[in-house]
């Protein structure tokens, strides 16, 4: 499934590391959060490859989450 | 209300009628208009009556006073109208605020009436699921799973998400600072400084792990997984 994942909160801590909320399908029970090293995080190309992993995490995490309340209502495999 | 009684022309009339001897008209209204007005408000020694009524209001001024002490206060909160100590001016070192805050927060023993109401640092909590960290060997990033951890006041679920310390080893010791037991998506830490587990009152524990590169770890949860000691939470038996 497509998904539309952005950022949602970016935070600078107070022990220099930095987080980052990512919020799939502006969905707040989506929200994944991921922390990085400064250095990471100043770095572009590794702070993007970082996140795209986490963007991914989080993407399959919404689906599994999706697909439990389907089968919770069981509606799992049935055309609407 | 100010006195509407014109007395420069009262003034200027005689006192007394010499035709008749007596207390002239004038005067004879003067005095029954301040008998009219002085008599329901003041007794015999001067002193106001309590039936007297304030303007606007009709209870009479003994039943307006009668909860003020002689000091000129309120001689009981039993007479405060909305007790609710927010409508209340508090007083030097906050009673009100004070009292309202240890009435929520003890129970009739002076103890914490839940452990919601201590800091997450000083109380026990033990993570629902096995193990709550892992890395897969190949990327830095240590996945925090979705999980709960039981409290004396009941469960509190964390989103799940990631930390990532840039390398391999640890133990890396990932938690949150939740001071309210809120839940959901809280901002994850990591450090490799074991006494920055407890360097803020609202510090929630997810464990530690230790990782390594080419080999897939776990570590958190109740168990901690491949990780000694590396459960989360705190205060209970390791599995």
């Amino acid at each position: 499934m497509t998904h539309i994942t952005r950022v949602q909160k970016y935070e600078a801590l107070s022990n220099g590391q930095v987080a980052f909320t990512l919020r799939v399908d502006n969905d707040p029970k989506s929200d994944f959060p991921v922390t990085l090293t400064v250095s990471d995080a100043a770095d572009t190309a590794i702070r993007d490859a970082k996140l795209a992993a986490a963007k991914a995490k989080a993407e399959a995490l919404y689906d599994a989450a999706l697909a439990a309340d389907s089968a919770a209502l069981g509606l799992a495999g049935q055309a609407l | 209300m100010p006195n509407p009684l014109n007395l420069t022309a009262l003034f200027q009339t005689p006192m007394y009628d010499k035709a008749t001897g007596l207390m002239s008209l004038a005067w004879q209204q003067y005095i029954l208009l301040l008998e009219q007005r002085s008599g329901p408000t003041l007794t015999q020694q001067g002193q106001v009556q309590a039936t007297a009524p304030i303007v606007g209001r009709t209870e009479g001024i003994g039943t307006t006073v009668q909860n003020i002490s002689d000091t000129g206060n309120l001689d009981s909160l039993a007479h405060v109208d909305n007790t609710n100590t927010d409508l209340l001016t508090d007083g030097t070192g906050s009673p009100l605020t004070g009292g309202k805050r240890g009435f929520q927060a003890l129970d009739t023993n002076n103890r914490l009436v839940g452990s919601f109401r201590s800091n997450a640092v000083n109380i026990a909590g033990t993570p629902t699921s096995s193990t709550g960290l892992s890395n897969d060997g190949v990327s830095h990033a240590i996945v925090v799973d979705a999980q709960s951890q039981q409290f004396g006041d009941g469960l509190v679920s964390y989103n799940a998400g990631s930390v990532d310390p840039g390398a391999f080893g640890g133990p890396f010791y990932i938690y949150a600072d939740d001071p309210t037991y809120a839940g959901g998506a809280v901002t994850f830490q990591f450090s490799t400084v074991p006494q920055d587990q407890t360097a803020t009152n609202g510090r929630m524990l997810f464990g530690a792990i230790i990782t390594a590169s080419g080999s897939a770890k776990t570590g958190g949860g109740s168990s901690g997984g491949t990780t000694p000691g590396g459960a989360g939470g705190r205060g209970f038996i390791q599995g």
